[in-house]
């Protein structure tokens, strides 16, 4: 008899997820946190699929570390992996130069593109550059460049994550921005705006969301020190944790073993199964 | 054992017959069809996973902007009466990769693989012709995501019921193989996404809506509702069910909700949209844009609040009507909509069969869509046939008037579709439509009666009783 599921109901929020035993409180920020200075953030990246019950995975991690660079830019590093069924490992690494704008707008990065099978043989990789001014951004890919080109200034959704840690929590804030998404593809007319103080029973967080082309809606929540906490966009969360590698490994291992049993099932490799 | 055919065809055998130009006129005798077309060209087909027909902001839906499917219509030819084979995932691919009904390919419901016997296109690919057979992201025959594609090299999995990021990886897998390819031999490649199927997990956890909007601000991009959210009372008790099962109900949605839930599934689309984008882009950079035929369609619909419904399952149009587009800028005509020729999933195997110059399998229920992009003025039979979830319905298109039958159930539906095509009106109890109703019962029993269907299949006889 299929086993009984309770549907969500509602958009996810601190307290929901810390209802459904998916979120046990966020690691205390150093007292000296200065989202100006020099951080890494690491954040779990939690999928939903609207039960309670099950259903609710960790399917991957995104670190990002600040670092200085000249008196107008600093440095991001990207580190993001996502375990894909059956432990197809895709990750990306990316150095960002920033400048210390509102959006933390990309002046140029690099960014490698990596793909592992579940036998971690023949890692498949692909390389990228590219630079952006105002509006206009090139990315490089084996020496063909393509521009983007927008009505606004441009950023990066990881960028995004910086540079909301720098906003100020009043009403009036608000940005509106292009983004690169993964550094990657163009989505317009990004909105992003302080929507308040975020208090329940076990959380009292600042509180943004920004509304645009291509995405839901992303809802962002701070601590006190400035410190992004967690972030969602629809069913998918980022939550800064302690034991994001932890998850990653325990996903990567489940993801193994339902590749072999699928092997098994399927004995006689990939494409005479 | 795969079916065999009576002549098999290699790829040098086929480059010796073909590669001459072809130049087609049409009536007025504008020139459509002039460059040479070369031999085996490389094929990209682009699946997404629910995408409702009017999503494309370049064929008129103003309330979305989906500038990679916009590149490729404008490339190519849009299709705007086209079918899936039934409307879920599992069976609506059978019907894809094996040019067969989901009745026959032992997939009427998810979760089951096509039966043995019957070649998928990655295998009969690869045993008659020289392509390079690759897949990344969803097959869902019977695995959802999953390395074991029988005939396919797999390059990306996905993850499921989370194409907003599982999507991304699967087009980033087709970006990596594109630039780094060394490989001469052609390309059969399917990029399989799955959104905007997430609206699946968008309404779990937007069942209850809040007493305001969450995003004030967006109170006037909000899409209205749709012209036929009402519907016609007397429909068939499997719909009516249907209908109570989804989450509006139990919600108690009122209008902001239901706009509100159309407004987020086009971000969805569009999300995908962007997807597409890199796989054009690619193409593109790795100049295979003039040497590519590029399939774009979708494996069902989304209810969007027509009839008030969400999600897929039904015979109505929102589930059943799928985008579908062919491109191959230089060698196909460009910017052409076709409004006028019923088309099917099943028709994508023949068709890609015919673009690789191999022949088909013995039995194959599809049509090659080619002589519709070719020719001014092709043979076609107007009228297809679509089954549903469980082998459950049927609805048989003809060009003007649409007939819907489930199995066990007292109620058919007939629409005129040129009159009402939001179809609102059931004509199949009107005594003026008699003699149409027979006439598209007769064309299911014809259909029927050719059809090898899976042993043990439910239903299975159920449509010879309905004339």
């Amino acid at each position: 008899m299929a086993k009984k599921r309770t549907i969500v109901g509602y958009p996810l929020v601190p307290d929901l997820l810390g209802d459904m035993n998916l979120l046990q409180g966020f690691p205390e920020t150093p007292a000296d946190f200065d989202p100006n200075g020099q951080w890494i953030n690491t954040y779990r990246i939690m999928t939903c699929h609207g039960y309670r019950e099950d259903g609710n995975e960790d399917i991957g991690l995104l670190r990002l570390s600040k670092s200085p660079d000249t008196d107008d830019t600093f440095r991001l590093q990207v580190d993001r992996e996502i375990v894909n069924d059956e432990h197809r490992l895709h990750k990306y690494t990316a150095e960002i130069i920033c400048r210390k704008d509102l959006s933390a707008s990309p002046v140029s990065w690099r960014l490698s593109n990596q793909f592992t099978a579940p036998n971690q043989s023949d890692p498949q990789t692909l390389e990228e550059t590219g630079k952006a001014n105002g509006t206009t951004a090139e990315i490089t890919i084996n020496n063909r460049t393509r521009i983007a080109s927008g009505a606004n200034p441009i950023t990066a959704d990881w960028c995004l994550f910086e540079a909301v840690q720098r906003l100020p929590f009043e009403s009036s804030t608000s940005l509106v921005v292009d983004i690169l998404e993964g550094l990657s593809v163009h989505k317009y007319n990004q909105r992003l705006s302080y929507r308040g103080l975020y208090t329940r029973a076990n959380n009292s967080l600042q509180w943004f969301h920004q509304i645009g082309h291509g995405v839901l809606p992303y809802e962002y929540w701070l601590d006190d020190h400035h410190r992004l906490q967690m972030v969602t966009t629809g069913a998918r969360t980022y939550i800064l944790s302690d034991d994001a590698e932890a998850r990653l490994t325990h996903q990567k291992t489940r993801e193994t073993r339902a590749f072999k049993r699928r092997q098994k099932k399927y004995a006689g490799g990939d494409r005479d199964a | 054992m795969l079916e065999q055919t009576q002549e098999p065809i290699n790829r040098r055998d086929f480059m010796k017959i073909s590669g001459g130009a072809t130049l087609a006129l049409t009536a007025q005798g504008k020139r459509i069809f002039a460059a040479e077309a070369p031999s085996m060209p490389n094929i990209v087909l682009i699946l997404t996973d629910q995408q409702h027909l009017d999503t494309i902001s370049a064929a008129g839906c103003s309330h979305i902007q989906t500038p990679a499917l916009d590149k490729l219509k404008n490339r190519g030819t849009l299709f705007t009466q086209s079918y899936c084979g039934n409307p879920v995932c599992g069976p609506s691919r059978s019907c894809i990769f094996s040019g067969r009904t989901s009745s026959e390919t032992g997939v009427p419901v998810n979760g089951r693989p096509i039966r043995e016997g019957i070649p998928n296109l990655g295998q009969w690919l690869s045993q008659h012709s020289d392509y390079e057979t690759i897949y990344s992201g969803k097959w869902h025959v019977p695995e959802g995501f999953t390395h074991f594609i029988p005939g396919f090299d797999v390059i990306n999995t996905g993850i499921g019921g989370q194409g907003n990021i599982g999507d991304t990886s699967a087009s980033r897998a087709c970006e990596t193989y594109l630039h780094n390819r060394t490989s001469d031999r052609p390309f059969f490649m399917v990029a399989s996404f799955l959104q905007p199927h997430d609206i699946c997990e968008w309404l779990r956890i937007n069942t209850y809506p809040p007493d305001q909007l969450r995003y004030a601000e967006l109170e006037s991009e909000l899409p209205p509702l749709p012209d036929n959210f009402e519907y016609d009372p007397r429909e068939p008790d499997y719909v009516k069910r249907n209908r109570q099962r989804r989450d509006p109900p139990k919600g108690n949605w009122d209008e902001m909700q239901w706009r509100y839930y159309r407004w987020s599934y086009y971000r969805h689309v569009e999300m995908v949209d962007a997807e597409i984008g890199r796989i054009l882009q690619s193409l593109e950079d790795t100049d295979h844009l003039n040497d590519t035929v590029v399939i774009f369609t979708s494996d069902h619909g989304e209810g969007m609040g027509h009839h008030q419904t969400v999600r897929k399952s039904s015979l109505y149009e929102e589930a059943l009507a799928v985008p579908f587009i062919i491109s191959w800028p230089g060698h196909l005509p460009q910017n052409q909509t076709n409004t006028s020729h019923l088309i099917t999933g099943m028709d994508i195997f023949p068709t890609v069969c015919d673009f690789a110059g191999i022949p088909l399998p013995e039995i194959m229920r599809g049509r090659s869509l080619r002589p519709l992009l070719t020719k001014p003025d092709p043979a076609w039979d107007d009228a297809v046939v679509c089954e549903s979830n469980s082998n459950r319905g049927r609805m048989v298109r003809t060009s003007r008037y649409k007939y819907i039958a489930y199995a066990k159930d007292e109620v058919d539906q007939l629409f005129d579709m040129r009159e009402d095509p939001g179809e609102t009106r059931n004509l199949s109890a009107d005594p003026q439509y008699v003699s149409v109703l027979k006439e598209h019962r007769e064309r299911l029993i014809e259909w029927e009666r050719q059809l090898v269907v899976a042993p043990d299949l439910k239903y299975a006889n159920a449509w010879w009783r309905k004339g």
